[in-house]
């Protein structure tokens, strides 16, 4: 379960480039609740993860994750608990190592000693039978250097990497946006289904409205540091896109400048 | 002959070296500059424990604090935020003083007369001629450094010091301690060139304050020999080819002495162009396929 209390961030305190983020997040999350989140740029969806992941330490407020206060723990503690995807796909792989290693690093830290060899045969079976559920032929792959993989594939991975440590939160910051629709939308299908497999407990931020409203079993909205929106239950089910085009630019009182939302992807 | 056993012996002595310099260069992906420092205290460690009755100990002694001069490096880098080539400076300027203090205030020791491992083996392998002996203690050494770092490198935490050269922002958002991993493999690196300079420093029969000057190019060039040889592969085959690098290097330099091309001291400046050559190859050479790309394209046009 994660709580966040009254979180507040600003950067630049003080000069003309100040800026508040994160306004007073309030927001609960019970165990295997996935929930996507919605925002025009700069809302502050990034920012909201960066403070989760540890990144900077918020200005006020606290983050509790299954009752611990984790705002100010080390990022690479917390890490322990927390997987991200970034929208990135260079981000979450070594490209000079093998896929096998690049696995082996996210599946047997803090399980093992660490002077165990890193490569052990049965950890490599299990390993493969995860890749191989992704139906990417990664499988035939694991001596392959991660930076010859394609930016799909390498997504793939780093979602492997991110959730076979089984965290109790999985953040993924539009990790399907920088790949080509036929892709993303592949990823996209690993995602869920592993998101359901493992009933992780999800926060997805997307630009695109079809799949906010399709994916999950909640829906957030952010905009200028603050949640708007929080819908979940039979009135998310009725929802439609251009319920949702119409009561965002109702509560702003001004019209949607981003086609990127608008059309999705 | 002679030139070849002599180049092989310190070539495989100076290998210890070029391992260190392919850990921090290639697989932190850092330019760590505290080589200088480290490689003569392991020289200055080194000679003092010898003149104390313990050359064993002091190779030793010396793979030890060259760790402890990489991890001051390491937390000057990540725990204070220096910038990592002046990180290296200041820990390199610093034990300009120190290596002073460990040699007695002087700035040579010599081991002239001393016990050094070398003159035991001697005796202990009485019949080996004694170049035989240097050889088999270069390659052993070599060795046994080689076998401990490909260890290393295949377990868990060697597997997150390389991934954290490779990729830091991945390791970053990791459970992985980025910071840790740097200053560890910083030690490792450093522990390697110090003892490096411990052996130089017995077969030579002397300490020197001076002897680390240049020696980061050195190191650099061997490992630049190497992949030219062996290639960029892995880091077990990286590691492999910095020895035969370092071998390579003393080859060159020896044939070149020999030949009266160039007077001694004229080495280091060989050396900074070899590996500024090296270094800018993969950009000629992209420079040149440009051209024929553009050449043929306009044949065809
Ligand atoms: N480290 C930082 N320093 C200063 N300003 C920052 C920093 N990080 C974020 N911001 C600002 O905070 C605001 C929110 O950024 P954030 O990245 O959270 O937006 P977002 O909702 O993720 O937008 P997008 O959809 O474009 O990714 C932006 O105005 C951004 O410029
Ligand atoms: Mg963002």
């Amino acid at each position: 379960m994660l709580e966040i209390r009254d979180l507040e961030k600003t950067f630049a305190r003080g000069t003309v480039n100040e800026h508040t983020a994160l306004d007073g997040i309030d927001l609960t999350l019970p165990d295997g609740d996935f929930v996507t989140i919605l925002g025009s740029n700069g809302a502050g969806k990034s920012t909201l993860f960066n403070a989760i992941t540890g990144a900077f330490w918020p200005d006020r407020g606290a983050i509790r994750l299954d009752g611990e206060n984790i705002t100010y723990q080390p990022e690479h503690v917390r890490a322990r608990k927390i997987g991200i995807l970034f929208q990135d796909p260079m981000k979450g792989t070594a490209p000079d190592m093998t896929v096998a290693e690049n696995l082996a690093l996210a599946y047997t830290h803090g399980r093992r000693f660490p002077l165990a060899r890193a490569l052990q045969k049965k950890d490599a079976d299990f390993l493969r039978d995860r890749l191989a559920a992704f139906h990417m032929g990664l499988e035939d792959r694991m001596k392959m250097k991660v930076g010859l993989l394609s930016g799909g594939q390498r997504q793939a991975m780093t979602l492997l990497m991110a959730t076979v440590a089984e965290p109790r939160l999985l953040l993924l910051d539009e990790h399907t946006a920088a790949l080509d629709p036929a892709t993303a939308e592949k990823v996209l299908d690993i995602t869920v289904r592993t998101v359901r497999e493992r009933r992780l407990t999800t926060l997805m931020i997307t630009h695109n409205m079809q799949s906010a409203l399709a994916l999950g079993n909640r829906t957030l909205m952010m905009e200028r540091g603050k949640i708007i929106l929080d819908l979940a239950g039979e009135e998310r089910d009725r929802l439609r896109v251009e319920d949702l085009l119409r009561m965002y630019s109702g509560r702003q009182g001004r019209q949607l400048d981003n086609d990127r939302m608008l059309l999705g992807k | 002959m002679t030139l070849l056993v002599g180049s092989l012996q310190l070539g495989l002595m100076y290998g210890l070296l070029a391992m260190g310099v392919f850990i921090s260069f290639r697989i932190l992906n850092t330019p760590d500059l505290t080589a200088e420092g480290s490689f003569t205290l392991g020289v200055a460690v080194s000679a003092t424990v010898t003149v104390a009755g313990a050359p064993y100990l002091g190779l030793l002694a010396a793979f030890l604090c060259g760790m402890a001069a990489g991890a001051l490096t390491g937390l000057l880098q990540t725990k204070v935020g220096i910038h990592p080539i002046l990180a290296g400076i200041l820990t390199m300027s610093g034990l300009y003083t120190v290596n002073l203090a460990v040699m007695g205030a002087s700035s040579n020791v010599s081991l002239i007369g001393k016990e050094t491992l070398f003159q035991r083996l001697f005796t202990q392998l009485a019949p080996m001629p004694k170049d035989s002996v240097r050889l088999l203690v270069g390659a052993v050494l070599a060795a046994l450094a080689l076998l401990a770092l490909v260890w290393f490198f295949r377990t868990h935490v060697g597997l997150c010091v390389r991934a954290t050269g490779n990729n830091e922002a991945m390791v970053r958002s990791s459970s992985i301690n980025a910071s840790a991993m740097k200053i560890l493999g910083l030690a490792v690196s450093n522990g390697c060139i110090a003892l490096s300079g411990a052996i130089v420093a017995q077969y030579q029969g002397y300490a020197d304050i001076s002897s680390g000057i240049g020696i980061l190019v050195v190191g650099l060039a061997s490992v630049i020999i190497g992949e030219a040889i062996f290639g960029r592969r892995s880091v077990t085959l990286g590691l492999i080819s910095a020895i035969a690098g370092s071998v390579g290097y003393r080859l060159i330099i020896s044939l070149a002495l020999s030949t009266n091309l160039f007077p001694t001291y004229f080495l280091k400046l060989i050396s900074a162009v070899i590996v500024a050559v090296a270094l800018s190859l993969p950009t000629i050479r992209a420079g040149l396929l440009r051209r024929r790309i553009r050449r043929e394209g306009k044949k065809l046009a």
